[in-house]
């Protein structure tokens, strides 16, 4: 649970934050990553969000620091907004350093990610937003398992223009239908 | 005329609206097309609690969340609202209700949706609109078709109700198409 060949998933320690909030301030991923102004944030105010977090014994969100095998920190996903109801959850991910991207360890993170959501969380439904930009991320959620189900037309404005915001989704059974295929030694 | 057109008017609630809205959020058939969360009774004593925290709130943005009044009979026949209004991006989910079975299918949402997206785009200055809607909500995605929303995406399988998963439709307009289509009406 939660290793995979290049990565693995492990809980964010409060030592992480610095670390995390740099990654998340690189350009590449302040514009891909959130729809609001990309201005950078500081680690002081993630501290306190920490801390404020950490006061909650039960937690209902999944969020993990993701690092290659000899530790070193490359990004961060997890879930928000999960609807128990609705047997649903929204994932998001970031990866940090252009050494690190193109490599798989995002689709492989995300992987193990949806193990954990399907088969420890007991969720059947995981969605997620990408900017229509940011190809990449598009391909790699598709190798995931992930499909297109919508284009919300210029939700968000960036760099001078409105652009479309794509709406993808994975269901249990298609996942399990897709581990036991050839992505079965991955995770 | 801002707020006001030949069937409806929107305006702020009012405390006399609280009694009626209990009513509306207690029928099964309005509440089941309206909310995603699991329906569960209310009461006048839960609509003023909220209403107290309507009062509060100064910050449109927030929460806006007005009153659908009868032009005719001024009677409150249900609200529409606009939570979670993104200024940056331009851009909000609007819903609406009409709680009074007598005004249903009869053009009083329709018209009191075209009032919100009038203000929505003139006076706030949103680039677009959102709703979403359930699958099985056919006499509303129709009339959301007529005012020019399109279907954008469809969530499959994303909400649980009667006993089963449904699609959840989000539809979009844009203040263009919105401008476009203003101009027959």
């Amino acid at each position: 649970m939660l290793r995979g060949k290049n990565v693995r998933l492990r809980v964010i320690e409060k030592e992480d934050i610095p670390e995390l909030i740099r990654i998340r301030n690189e350009e590449e991923v302040l514009i891909h990553l959130r729809s609001n102004i990309p201005q950078p944030t500081s680690v002081h105010a993630e501290v306190l969000d920490y801390e404020e977090k950490s006061k909650k014994k039960h937690k209902d969100e999944a969020e993990f620091t993701i690092v290659k095998l000899d530790g070193t920190i490359i990004g961060k996903c997890g879930t928000m907004h999960t609807r128990w109801k609705d047997s649903e959850t929204t994932v998001h991910i970031y990866i940090g350093g252009s050494e690190n991207r193109g490599q798989g360890f995002g689709t492989e993170a995300m992987l193990l990610l949806l193990d954990f959501i399907f088969e420890q969380m007991n969720l059947r439904r995981v969605k997620l937003y990408v900017f229509s930009f940011n190809e990449r991320a598009i391909k790699s959620y598709e190798k995931a398992g992930f499909k297109v189900e919508g284009i919300l037309r210029q939700e968000l404005f960036r760099n001078g223009k409105y652009y479309d915001v794509m709406q993808m989704s994975i269901l249990k059974h298609e996942y399990d239908v897709q581990m036991k295929g050839a992505f079965g030694d991955a995770v | 005329m801002l707020f006001s057109g030949e069937l409806v008017r929107l305006r702020s609630i009012i405390e006399d609206d609280l009694k009626y809205a209990a009513g509306y959020l207690n029928d099964p058939e309005i509440i089941l097309l309206l909310d995603d969360d699991a329906p569960i009774p209310t009461s006048l004593e839960k609509q003023k609690e909220w209403f107290a925290e309507y009062l509060k709130e100064k910050d449109i943005s927030k929460g806006l969340e007005l009153a659908i009044e009868t032009v005719k009979e001024r009677k409150y026949i249900g609200s529409c609202f606009a939570h979670h209004m993104d200024l940056k991006n331009r851009h909000t989910l609007v819903g609406i209700f009409i709680g009074d079975r007598e005004y249903l299918g009869k053009g009083y949402g329709t018209e009191a949706m075209m009032l919100l997206m009038d203000y929505l785009f003139d006076e706030v200055n949103l680039n677009k609109i959102s709703l979403d809607v359930f699958s099985f909500n056919e006499r509303a995605i129709r009339s959301y078709e007529k005012l020019g929303f399109k279907v954008e995406a469809i969530g499959r399988e994303a909400v649980f109700r009667f006993g089963g998963y449904h699609d959840l439709y989000a539809m979009g307009i844009l203040r263009e198409e919105y401008h476009e289509l203003r101009k027959k009406f």
